[in-house]
């Protein structure tokens, strides 16, 4: 008899009622503010049910983290500005059609260190998920909240390198790092340009950075540049340009990259060959 | 014959130099590009920036930094709505063997109004299954994972159910915009017999 693996869900939960999560909307779908140390400020958003039925729901300021590659993790207690903001009503009921006022306080606290933050008003309806895999769906009402005063606005390249220094490909994947050490968040552009060992431009193009980098985050990324066809072999350098922020303040640094093409070692096997043969010609000759 | 030779070695020499110890011509710096595309074209305005000469084949980065201030009082709102439903909550996959692929579906529905919307897995949390590999989750094997269709789906083939993979994806104003998820799990001959349960935290956000 075959064996049977079981791995056995909880058969508990399945039996529980299944339901959805209520349809819902929100609006606006995003603030952006500036408030003085000290200040107060109110947003107010609307959620509506456009679900049959009564519903609950409920309303949450959580912070917004930027990854490494760029992307936005919604979460609790990674930005100290989320216990600036409170909620009013935080939890409530709604009929089919109905719809409520909340009123999102800002308190910044007076002191506070001038900079950018980024918070999301987080919507949920309040069906419990149940189940091996229980579903919940949220909205999340981005907040770009700066702080007033001196700003700074300060990136700093931190890797560029090829990821192969010695190449044969047309392909070059390079590795970027770029460091956020302000306390604004910057939007930046890239710019590539490469160039023969003679100061040639070879290649100029732009680099995509991704998103916004926030203040204290790392962006990593790689990117490949795919280079024109029939290059001869040598030194190559490779200078990589970053513009970022509202000051539009320049960074730049460089690389060095070998190109050696496959069609390069047949030449050399070839020369090698013709050398081999010719000394021993020139040996036999002598004997 | 030998007045080609010398001809010949002396082009060469002019070249060998620089082949070998790279182009060091100066220790300042210098701008290269006057816009790098963010600015369309204007002159950098930056109050300091420093660019820097390659020193052997060491790469060398820079940094730079502006200060300015901004007054308080400014506010706006992003006009638009944004909508969500699921069709259900609770996913039970059954129990597991090593010689079929078990699944269960669940469809969120996405309205936007205006700026598109992102809908990422925000976080999944609990004891499941190995995450799918290979792009599959096949019988036999051990994996679980999921996978999305939809208009504006971004997931090819079975992806693992992890925090931050985007599911869907668009700048455009849609209305009803269905997503089909489709949790999948697997056991092999060598999975340890057990009870997993998983809750998993899908955030859609406008994608401006």
């Amino acid at each position: 008899m075959k064996k049977l693996y079981t791995i056995i869900f909880s058969t508990l939960l399945a039996l529980l009622v299944v339901t959805g999560v209520a349809a819902f909307s929100v609006s606006p779908i995003g603030f952006k503010t500036t408030i003085e140390p000290g200040g107060k400020q109110n947003f107010s958003i609307q959620v509506n049910n456009n679900e049959k039925g009564k519903h609950k729901y409920s309303v949450n300021i959580n912070s917004i983290r930027n990854t490494e590659e760029g992307k936005r993790y919604y979460e609790s207690g990674a930005d100290p500005a989320e216990f600036w903001a409170k909620a009013e009503p935080q939890k409530f009921s709604l009929s089919s059609g109905e719809s409520q006022t909340v009123i999102i306080t800002f308190n910044i606290p007076a002191g506070t260190a001038p900079g950018s933050h980024h918070l999301a008003i987080m919507v949920a309806s309040e069906s419990l998920s149940r189940g091996e895999i229980g579903l919940t769906a949220r909205s999340a009402i981005p907040i770009s909240l700066t702080v007033a005063g001196n700003v700074t606005e300060k990136l700093v390249l931190k890797k560029f390198e090829p990821v192969d220094k010695y190449t044969g490909k047309i392909i070059w994947p390079f590795n970027i790092e770029i460091y956020n050490e302000g306390t604004m968040e910057v939007q930046s552009a890239g710019w590539m340009q490469i160039k023969n060992m003679f100061g040639k431009e070879i290649l100029s193009q732009p680099v995509v950075l991704g998103n916004a980098i926030y203040p204290q985050s790392l962006r990593r990324l790689q990117q490949n540049i795919e280079m024109p066809p029939g290059m001869w072999p040598g030194k190559y350098t490779a200078k990589l340009a970053v513009q970022f922020g509202a000051s539009k303040t320049s960074i730049a640094a460089e690389t060095v990259i070998w190109f050696f093409p496959v069609w390069l070692c047949g030449v050399g096997f070839v020369l090698v060959t013709i050398l081999i043969i010719w000394l021993w010609k020139r040996r036999s000759i002598s004997s | 014959m030998i007045k080609k030779i010398i001809i010949l070695s002396s082009f060469l020499t002019l070249f060998i130099p620089q082949l070998v110890f790279g182009v060091m011509t100066s220790t300042n710096y210098s701008i290269i590009f006057d816009s790098v595309g963010l600015a369309g074209g204007d002159n950098l305005t930056s109050t300091s920036y420093s660019l820097s000469e390659t020193i052997g084949e060491t790469p060398v980065l820079t940094s730079s930094s502006t200060t300015y201030q901004i007054q308080g009082g400014y506010q706006a709102s992003i006009f638009g709505s944004l909508g969500i439903s699921l069709n259900t909550n609770s996913l039970n996959l059954g129990t597991l063997s090593d010689t079929a692929v078990n699944s269960a579906t669940a469809i969120a529905t996405v309205t936007s109004e205006s700026a598109g919307y992102l809908l990422t897995v925000n976080s999944a949390t609990g004891v499941m299954p190995a995450a799918v590999v290979g792009g599959t989750v096949t019988a036999g094997t051990e994996g679980y994972g999921f996978s999305a269709s939809g208009p504006n789906s971004a997931i090819v083939g079975d992806v693992p159910v992890v925090g931050g993979t985007i599911i869907a994806s668009t700048t455009a104003q849609v209305i009803n915009d269905q997503n089909t998820l489709t949790f999948k799990a697997a056991a092999s001959s060598t999975s340890v017999a057990g009870t997993y349960s998983q809750s998993v935290d899908l955030v859609v956000s406008p994608n401006y």
